[in-house]
């Protein structure tokens, strides 16, 4: 199970309320399924992939939270060690998309600076029950300096796409610029510019270890 | 189990320093509640401690489950069903999330999944628990109990009371309200055990940075509905109503110690939380993990954990404002 062959560790978070398909997406996006038996994410959950960006392999650990109003203390304390965050909402659900503020805040508030964010509006396949516009969406995204992107995780669409652009923004901030010699820009993560970092095993999260949830990544 | 019959007596208060173990209850079963305060009351504690790790069987399950809660004495007659009635048609801020829960509690068993049948009756279990106790409302996690009851007691009044008291007295409080105070200070002591106890394997997923709440939380919050297979499940729940939620911690900690070996070939924290998701879905050998939690009895115990999570408690209200 365990598998060392990969060149960089990215770690990511999934927020957002409940129910608006958080735990589908990562399913469709780790192990290509779907199922409407879905079960609830009681407190964290994660999942891996490895992907292949840029000829480099990169391992991505997800992490999926429970989106009920009362586990948010326990939710945020991932906040910390998230190097890209995935802010969720449903089309086809008006409050889940109002949350999507409360959610931003919560990210300025507990994630890293700079931490690598999209806006993902999932179900977008069931156009008879929409009532959140891609135009209202992306005009939320422009307002908040991130990129927006539709998918469905029953149907597959945009899934892939999703978890590699926030990947590839991850990627661009703390690994490329990193390799070039400075710690990532903004960036708060102590081992992001570490001489290792060019080498290929890199542990980008190596001194998280005061973080409650900060330190998964030490392969 | 009936040749233990007798008539109730007062009932110990819950867990009692001095009936480390023993549950309020009044009785018309098996007679714990003065179980342990007399010489013959110990032996036959003992007895019925001993047949309970070898697991209550599925007839008496329920009763016994009742009786060891305090069920008795607790439920109100009637109450379930004015609860609903009175409340019908109005909202609470719980009822959108019962309502997205039900339909994603055990899924892919037959009583509950899709329309099955279980869905409304797990509904309004829990809608009536949402006004019962308003503090407490619904948590997640919540869904995966009732539903268990549900699977072991038919009657709906009595899986609600049966949720009631586990949630507001076999449970410490704050367990399930806002913030889940208690439940995070429990993750600080259970790896407090861990360290003292499994020290091995501490040491090992330290080194790998494993955040052993990340897998353990949910198991406390569910009380294992959340990762075990049903069978061992209610086998764990057996020793939970007999013996109280320090079965929660000698449970998690039988657990990592049952996988030591695999535990240490892990190689990052990674391989750790799938490792745990992986064992504890196939862990079906539940004679093996009742008596490794029952071996830890003399080191696991209530009035420890207590003081213990106190110090945590204080320590989080600190840390997070409150």
């Amino acid at each position: 199970m365990p598998n060392p062959h990969y060149d960089f560790l990215i770690k990511l978070l999934l927020i957002g309320d409940s129910g608006v398909g958080k735990s589908c997406l990562l399913l469709r996006f780790c192990d290509d399924q779907w199922t409407p038996s879905f079960i609830t994410t009681i407190g964290i959950d994660f999942k891996i992939r490895t992907i292949e960006l840029d000829g480099k392999r990169i391992k991505l650990q997800i992490w999926d939270t429970a989106g009920q109003e009362r586990f948010r203390t326990i939710t945020t304390a991932y906040y910390r060690g998230a190097m890209g965050i995935l802010l969720t909402f449903d089309v086809t659900d008006e409050r889940s998309f109002s949350n999507i503020r409360t959610w931003h805040s919560n990210i300025e508030q507990h994630a890293s600076e700079g931490v690598s964010k999209i806006l993902v509006g999932n179900k977008c396949d069931w156009d008879e029950k929409r009532v959140i516009t891609e135009a209202q969406a992306q005009e939320l995204a422009s307002e908040l300096g991130i990129k927006y992107i539709e998918t469905s995780a029953k149907a597959n669409t945009n899934v892939e796409e999703a978890f590699f652009s926030l990947a590839r923004d991850v990627k661009a901030r703390l690994i490329d610029s990193a390799q070039g010699g400075a710690a990532a820009s903004g960036s708060s993560l102590p081992g992001a510019g570490g001489a290792e970092a060019g080498k290929g095993s890199v542990n980008i999260n190596a001194a998280r270890n005061q973080s409650p949830a900060g330190n998964c990544c030490s392969s | 189990m009936q040749t233990l019959r007798r008539k109730p007596r007062k009932a110990l208060p819950l867990q009692d320093e001095a009936a480390e173990g023993l549950l309020d209850a009044t009785l018309t079963l098996v007679g714990i509640a003065q179980m342990g305060t007399t010489k013959t009351g110990k032996e036959d504690w003992r007895h019925f401690l001993k047949l309970c790790i070898s697991g209550i069987p599925l007839s008496y399950r329920s009763q016994v489950w009742s009786e060891c809660s305090g069920v008795n004495e607790m439920a109100e007659p009637g109450r379930y069903e004015e609860l609903l009635s009175e409340h019908n048609g109005e909202q609470n801020q719980c009822l959108t999330q019962i309502d997205l829960d039900v339909h994603r509690t055990m899924p892919t068993n037959v009583f509950f999944g899709g329309d099955g049948p279980g869905v409304p009756k797990l509904r309004r279990v829990l809608v009536a628990f949402s006004w019962y106790d308003v503090e407490i409302g619904y948590c997640q996690a919540m869904n995966n109990i009732a539903a268990t009851l549900l699977l072991t007691e038919p009657s709906e009044s009595k899986s609600f009371w049966l949720l009631v008291c586990l949630i507001e007295k076999i449970m410490p409080r704050d367990y399930y309200t806002s913030h889940l105070l208690t439940s995070q200070a429990d993750q600080r002591v259970l790896i407090e055990y861990t360290g003292e106890l499994l020290p091995k394997i501490w040491a090992h997923i330290e080194g790998l940075g494993v955040d052993l709440p990340a897998v353990t939380f949910a198991w406390f919050l569910s009380l294992y509905t959340d990762c075990l297979p049903v069978e061992v499940l209610f086998r764990v729940w057996d020793l939970l109503f007999v013996e109280g939620m320090v079965t929660l911690f000698r449970v998690a900690l039988a657990i990592l110690e049952l996988h030591e070996e695999a535990i240490l070939e892990t190689q990052s924290a990674a391989a750790f939380y799938s490792l745990m998701h992986r064992t504890t879905g196939q862990l079906f050998h539940a004679d093996k993990l009742v008596q490794a939690a029952s071996t830890l009895r003399d080191r696991v115990k209530h009035t420890d954990i207590t003081s213990r999570r106190t110090y945590h408690i204080d320590a989080l209200r600190q840390e997070l404002g409150l």
